[in-house]
């Protein structure tokens, strides 16, 4: 999506969180449609090996159809382990089961543990939700 | 707002038991269906055998729950209530009994779907478990359709408080959008919809889907319910799983995109205009038929029968039925093996062709290439009509052999003439009327055009049936014709130029005769002949100022041969035949006139009457008109002149009102040129000539005048003159005068009224007077000359 700032008007940019550029790099602005995570429900926080316990379902949907990727750790898309990808509509609730196995054999597993499942969705104008994005 | 991402702990210790979690879940949670799965573990210290459970399936007390063996699973049914609830449960095995152990959460919360007025569900949710459903059929009993939401089908189907109000059945529609719930899940993960509709007839029918929702209908099934081909991405795919059952009249189908879905059948059964119509006995010939369905598209794998429905038999068809093709085309190939005719009928699913086709076999002729066959085949395709044919104009193409590899057809020929028809006649089409033209003959109706354009009305009206008079000048090669007095006529030798029988163009020609000669028969009705008096260049007139003229007659009446040899030319004034008399013209020239075909009209014939006469002439007088309103000064409606200085004594002070007022203005102050005593000026001179004496001889007397005649200047001294010293003359020049015996004639010197006398020699070099001119601008007195002396210069030159 382009964005045309009106006739005349600047358009000034401030960062959060104490972020600045390297010197010498350029920033690059990204304007488009990103969409919105939301996770409905978890229905465990916790699993474990014991059959009917080792899985938990993520219930969440997206303010955006389209492609999405359900991965454990990593920093952004296509950097932690995939556990579940598809084609999701917007705002319709879909289920994603996580099991045990999906951690155990996952490249990032470390023992027993907290893992973060991140959930990606690239909008219509081929943007992924960013790492971390709340909307 | 929301997180895209969520933490979960992977623990083998967990749970803690014993434990019963409902759907996976240790968190109270909210269902909308009331099939619940419940997992069970027991206590660590021991294995238990056997479990029992209650607050499910019916029983709400510990006292009503039987012990089952152990599972790690069980399905269940929850309580219909509102409100959170629990399932409780203990285990046991031969010597142990569990405390009760609680379940998380769970509260059943269940809204129906909107639906669309048209449709009803065919199941109450609460016999089908609200959304723990596997699937949900939308009913239209009125249209017999069923539409079947199926969570096996349909990715992420839900129930609960879904609008699943786009789904729309009508009586020839099936209708749902592909932006709602359902066409939305479709989009985004596939799957299909279920669709039973029972019709009443046991009509098979085709699926069609509305084309963007605009009204134009793409059929997409072929008969038997596979997709057509051809149908392009936008439509492909769409209807899956087709079905067809005719006894019961039932069709089954499945939707994977939403959007507008209709029903359509066999509508239209013919005879293409291809079909070849008959051939010889011992041929094949391919009859073909075009099947339609009511969506007015073509059928594709419809199966066509032939049937003959009255006449010979003919031959026998290869194949019959014969199933349409992907353009709705089934061609039947027909053996001819016997003379006859017949007529066929097509038919599908009892729709029948409206027109039947005759079909014919005909013996083989002995000369195939004159056969009325080919006459027929030549017939036949004379049907499309082209008025437009390029290089029309030329014998290839008019006349070709071949066309396009195949022989010559009348309906080529056809078009060359409506081409060449239309060439001649001009206009948009060749069937174009002429539409009419003004006749000035038939002015009834005013200016309308009443005259109908027609080679019949040009009839008759032809160029070459038009004359146009000219004349005929005969002036005998130059010298005219020699008169005398006493004759009555002139005999000339022309042949032609004058009427006879075959010929009118000339003059009738006066005959003693009756019918010999073109004045049928003495009648008289002759022309005149003009007579010029080639002295005068005028018409003949006698002495009392009678025009005399002539006439025509046949030269045997008067001593000649006649027609085509001579003719004579009797002279006659108004009171009759004339004969010449004493002092009538000598030698005349004849005039007369003579019709000439239009046809045979030369150009220069036209540029010596009309044009010259008329068009050419009122051009030399518009340009003679210009060039003398050139010459006058005057312009376009000028009809005074208009005069400069008209004031005081100005010749034209009187502004005369027209050049020849003008100029006796002119003349009069100029006078008479005749002078008294004639000077210096002639009489009669011109006054150029006149001013230019008197300019001559004024220049001689101002001459010997101004000779006699000096310019005088005086000086007062203001201070003494020392004689022999040069004195500057005040002011002028002269020019010293040392001839001898003339010396200063060209000044005089007088000092105080006493006139000085010059010396003599060069510049006075004698100083032998009383005065040098030693320059032009100086003297030198022989004395001193005294202060307040006054000295007087009288210089001629």
């Amino acid at each position: 999506m382009t964005y045309t700032p009106p006739s005349g008007d600047a358009v000034n940019f401030s960062f959060t969180g104490g972020y600045s550029a390297p010197d010498g790099d350029q920033v690059h602005f990204l304007f488009g449609i990103v969409a919105v995570i939301t996770i409905n429900s978890v229905s465990r926080a916790t699993i474990g090996d014991d059959d009917n316990f080792d899985r938990s379902v993520i219930n969440w949907q997206s303010s955006a159809a389209g492609s999405y990727r359900v991965e454990m750790g990593g920093t952004g898309q296509s950097t932690g382990d995939l556990i579940e990808s598809g084609t999701i509509p917007e705002d319709i609730p879909i289920e994603t089961e996580i099991l045990d196995t999906d951690i155990t054999t996952a490249s990032g597993y470390a023992g027993e543990q907290s893992y973060r499942f991140n959930i990606y969705v690239k909008s219509s104008d081929d943007i992924w939700t960013p790492y971390g994005y709340s909307g | 707002m929301g997180v895209n991402y969520t933490n979960i702990t992977y623990d083998t210790d967990y749970p803690t038991p014993p434990a019963i979690q409902i759907n996976d879940s240790d968190i109270d949670i909210v269902v909308d269906g009331l099939d619940a799965n419940v997992s069970l573990v027991g206590p660590s210290e021991w294995t238990p055998t056997h479990y029992k459970l209650w607050n499910i399936n019916g029983v709400t007390t510990s006292g009503e729950a039987s012990w089952v063996a152990m599972a790690s699973e069980v399905a269940a049914e929850l309580i219909e209530q509102t409100g959170l609830q629990h399932v409780y449960g203990q285990f046991k095995d031969a010597t142990h009994t569990s405390d009760v152990v609680t379940s998380s959460g769970v509260t059943f919360s269940w809204v129906s779907p909107t639906i669309h007025h048209t449709v009803d569900w065919a199941d109450a949710w609460s016999t089908i478990g609200y959304g723990s459903a596997s699937s949900a059929t939308l009913e239209n009993t009125t249209y017999n359709t069923d539409i079947v939401l199926s969570k096996s089908n349909i990715p992420n189907l839900r129930f609960s408080g879904k609008d699943l109000s786009d789904i729309v059945v009508g009586s020839d529609i099936i209708q749902a959008s592909s932006t709602g719930y359902i066409g939305s899940l479709l989009a985004a993960g596939g799957g299909s919809v279920g669709i039973t509709r029972v019709f009443a007839t046991d009509t098979k029918p085709f699926i069609w889907v509305d084309k963007d929702n605009n009204g134009t209908r793409i059929t997409l099934t072929q008969y038997d319910g596979s997709e057509k081909t051809g149908l392009g991405e936008d439509y492909s795919g769409r209807v899956e799983n087709y079905s067809w059952t005719s006894g019961t009249k039932t069709l089954y189908f499945d939707v994977t995109k939403f959007s507008t879905y209709g029903f359509c059948v066999i509508n239209e059964v013919k005879f293409t205009s291809d079909s070849t119509q008959g051939g010889y006995d011992g041929s094949g010939i391919t009859i073909k038929v075009e099947v339609k369905d009511s969506n007015g598209e073509l059928v594709e794998g419809a199966p066509v029968t032939l049937t003959k429905l009255s006449g010979d038999t003919i031959g026998s068809f290869v194949s019959n039925p014969v199933n349409t093709d992907s353009n709705g085309i089934a061609s039947f190939t027909l053996n001819l093996n016997a003379v006859g005719v017949c007529t066929f009928d097509a038919n599908v699913d009892s729709v029948h062709s409206v027109a039947d086709q005759i079909t014919w076999c005909i013996d083989s002729p002995a000369y195939s290439g004159r056969s009325l066959l080919r006459q027929y085949e030549q017939i036949r395709w004379s049907e499309t009509y082209d008025d437009a044919i390029a290089s029309v104009n030329t014998s290839s193409v008019a006349e070709p052999t071949v066309i396009s590899g195949s022989p010559m057809r009348l309906e080529h020929d056809m078009n060359v003439i409506r081409t060449l028809t239309k060439q001649l006649k001009g206009g948009t089409n060749w069937f174009d009327d002429l539409g009419k033209y003004f006749d000035p003959t038939n002015t009834t109706s005013g200016g309308a055009l009443t005259k109908q354009m027609s080679l019949e009305n040009i009839k008759g009206h032809t160029t070459d049936s038009q004359t146009i008079l000219l004349a005929v000048t005969d002036d005998n090669s130059g010298d005219g014709f020699t008169t005398a007095s006493g004759d009555a006529g002139i005999l000339m030798g022309i042949t032609t130029r004058y009427a006879t029988y075959a010929n009118r163009q000339g003059l009738p020609i006066f005959s003693s005769a009756g019918n010999t000669y073109a004045d049928e028969g003495g009648s008289d009705n002759v022309c005149v002949i003009d007579l010029i008096n080639t002295d005068t260049g005028g018409e003949f007139v006698d002495g009392s100022g009678n025009t005399i003229f002539g006439k025509f007659h046949d030269a045997a009446d008067h001593g000649g041969t006649g027609s085509l040899t001579d003719v004579y030319v009797k002279f006659y004034t108004s009171a009759g035949p004339y004969t010449f008399a004493s002092g009538d013209p000598t030698n005349i020239v004849i005039i007369y006139p003579h019709r000439k075909v239009m046809d045979d009209l030369y150009e220069w014939e036209w540029s010596r009457t009309d044009f010259v006469s008329s068009f050419e002439g009122d051009e030399e007088l518009i340009e003679d008109v210009a060039n003398l309103w050139s010459f006058t000064g005057a312009v376009n409606e000028d009809t005074a002149p208009t005069w400069t200085n008209i004031t005081g004594f100005y010749p034209l002070s009187g502004d005369p009102s027209d050049l020849e007022a003008a100029i006796n203005t002119l003349n009069n102050e100029i006078g008479d040129m005749t002078f008294s005593e004639d000077n210096y000026i002639d009489d009669n001179d011109t006054v150029a000539n006149a001013l230019n004496d008197l300019d001559m001889a004024l220049k001689v007397v101002a001459d010997s005048v101004l000779a006699g005649v000096a310019d005088k200047y005086v000086e007062g001294l203001s201070s003494d003159i020392t004689a022999g010293v040069v004195h500057p003359v005040p002011g002028f020049t002269y020019t010293p005068d040392s001839t001898s015996d003339q010396e200063g004639s060209n000044m005089d010197i007088l000092l105080n009224g006493q006139l000085l006398s010059a010396s003599t020699g060069a510049n006075g070099v004698n100083a032998d007077r009383d005065y040098a001119e030693t320059t032009a601008s100086g003297i030198t007195f022989h004395m001193d000359v005294h202060q307040y002396s006054n000295i007087t210069y009288m210089v001629r030159q």
